[in-house]
């Protein structure tokens, strides 16, 4: 007879995508693209103990399940379970579902992934499929604080996802997102962003770290904490290939943020819903 | 209308475009493209073709696609200020004459000009095959201030049978040119997306439009001075 245990380990493996990894209970760890755990002390989330949350493009859950954690008294995650539903650029948009192979983590539906975790993890977590632009205080009330991680460089619109965002956040939110390296080196000051629109990566405007903090000032937040720069390190996810703008880019990832591991540079801003 | 009564009209508007409305009338325009319509690649002869112009204002592209021989011209645009996508703190702060009256003025060329130009109310995110296709799809100048450039785009590609001609105001990033790199203001100005001339032409692929091709960019100031020094540039692209 197999224990509980020996099920989930082999649930988890059965799994055809993780995004996360995720630490479950009996030491069982999701074999996921991005492990965001070493990432945590520099992602500035407030005190949430007895606070309502959100965390929005759950996917595996990553986020949702560490506010759990730490205390808040409801967590509820978002996502779009159906990947023809992402903002394609035209290139890459799938003709159907059978298009999906291959990209968009071979189509797999994000919220398998994510119920699995929350049964291992026992967890209480809400999970609603909602778009970021949907978002609504009518329908699902305001939180304290909002978390998202890593989103809107995947959008075509990221300031309307913002405002929607503010529109349901009455405390703080957390604004986790890929910067691109040498932009913010070079414009310091000045917002910039790398238009792709191209390619089944499904990526649109990738901000410079000064581009990150001017998304949210326009969306009508005011920064609060500005986190330092940090490294959502590869796990699963493929290895970039060796070449010298790789290794450039790898020297100056080490440069900035003081960790040589392979991955995509990060900042993350809390926030807070300004006047108007 | 005789010309000192024309002339009378005009005077009552703030005008965008500067149009020479005959009889010696001439609006005095926030911009003058006359003279520059060599670099916005819209073909010399339109003979037979139906052209669009996507946020027309004060329709000096529209008629210019009338003149060229077009044999059916469509100018769309919005009348009501609060339509448009204002950055939320200009959407307060900002008096909006200039758009107030450009249906007006609009009306006043047309008839000036005897123009066969129609005029219909509608946001370029909300064009659509009702309004039939069209050979050629321009738009001057609006991009940079729409909240979501690629919708737009998207839709203009909707209606587009033929080319699509798209110009707009550029940043400049001194450290590349082939890079498709965006300032993005939203705060400041009524102003959104600042591409480079690179990610102009991204934007066009990125909403489905194939062959695209761009003009050296070049300058052209508006009428009055200010601080922006007027840089430009022009795509055409095959839908």
């Amino acid at each position: 007879m197999q224990s509980s245990a020996d099920e989930l380990r082999t649930a988890v493996e059965r799994h055809p995508f993780w995004y996360h990894v995720l630490d479950l209970p009996d030491g069982l760890v999701t074999p996921g693209w991005f492990d965001l755990r070493p990432a945590l002390d520099r992602i500035p989330i407030p005190d949430v103990r007895g606070k309502r949350c959100l965390d929005i493009g759950t996917h595996d859950g990553f986020f949702a399940f560490e506010l759990e954690r730490r205390g808040a008294a409801e967590v509820v995650a978002t996502d779009i379970e159906d990947h023809l539903l992402w903002d394609w650029p035209f290139d890459a948009r799938p003709r159907g579902r059978e298009d999906l192979t291959g990209i968009a983590f071979d189509g797999h539906e994000k919220g398998d992934g994510f119920r699995l975790a929350a049964q291992a993890l026992g967890s209480k977590v809400k999970w609603l499929p909602v778009s970021v632009y949907d978002l609504d205080a009518a329908v699902m009330g305001t939180f304290d604080v909002v978390v998202c991680g890593s989103l809107l460089l995947h959008l075509r619109d990221p300031i309307r996802a913002l405002e929607a965002i503010r529109g349901v956040c009455t405390g703080q939110f957390v604004s986790s997102e890929q910067i691109a390296l040498w932009s913010s080196l070079i414009g310091f000051r000045r917002p910039m962003y790398r238009l792709k629109g191209l390619g089944p990566e499904c990526q649109w405007w990738i901000p410079n770290a000064s581009g990150h903090l001017h998304f949210l000032r326009v969306a009508g937040f005011r920064a609060e904490e500005v986190g330092k720069p940090f490294v959502v390190r590869f796990a699963g996810h493929p290895p970039a290939p060796r070449t010298w703008p790789t290794a450039m880019d790898a020297a100056g990832r080490w440069a900035i943020t003081g960790t040589r591991a392979a991955g995509v540079l990060h900042r993350a801003i809390r926030a807070t819903p300004g006047q108007r | 209308m005789d010309a000192r009564a024309l002339a009378a009209e005009v005077s009552r508007y703030p005008w965008y475009h500067t149009l020479d409305l005959g009889g010696g009338v001439v609006t005095h325009g926030m911009f003058d493209h006359r003279g520059h319509e060599g670099r916005y690649l819209l073909p010399e002869d339109l003979s037979g073709q139906r052209c669009l112009d996507v946020g027309t204002m004060d329709g000096f592209w529209a008629f210019e696609m009338e003149r060229r021989g077009a044999a059916e011209v469509v100018a769309v645009d919005l009348d009501d200020p609060e339509s448009l996508d204002w950055p939320a703190v200009q959407r307060q702060r900002v008096t909006k004459t200039m758009d107030i009256t450009k249906g007006k003025r609009f009306e006043l060329a047309r008839h000036a000009l005897h123009s066969s130009v129609r005029r219909e109310v509608r946001s370029v995110y909300a064009l659509d095959t009702d309004l039939g296709t069209f050979d050629l799809v321009f738009c001057g100048d609006l991009l940079v201030h729409l909240k979501d450039p690629v919708t737009a785009v998207e839709r203009m590609r909707r209606v587009c049978g033929g080319r699509a001609v798209v110009c707009n105001p550029l940043a400049r990033f001194w450290f590349t040119r082939r890079r498709p790199l965006v300032e993005f203001d939203g705060i400041e100005q009524f102003q959104w997306w600042l591409p480079n001339l690179a990610a102009l032409k991204r934007l066009m692929v990125a909403a489905g439009f194939a062959e695209v091709e761009a003009t050296r960019t070049f300058s052209l100031p508006a009428t009055g001075g200010g601080p922006w020094k007027g840089h430009r540039g022009v795509v055409r692209a095959r839908a």
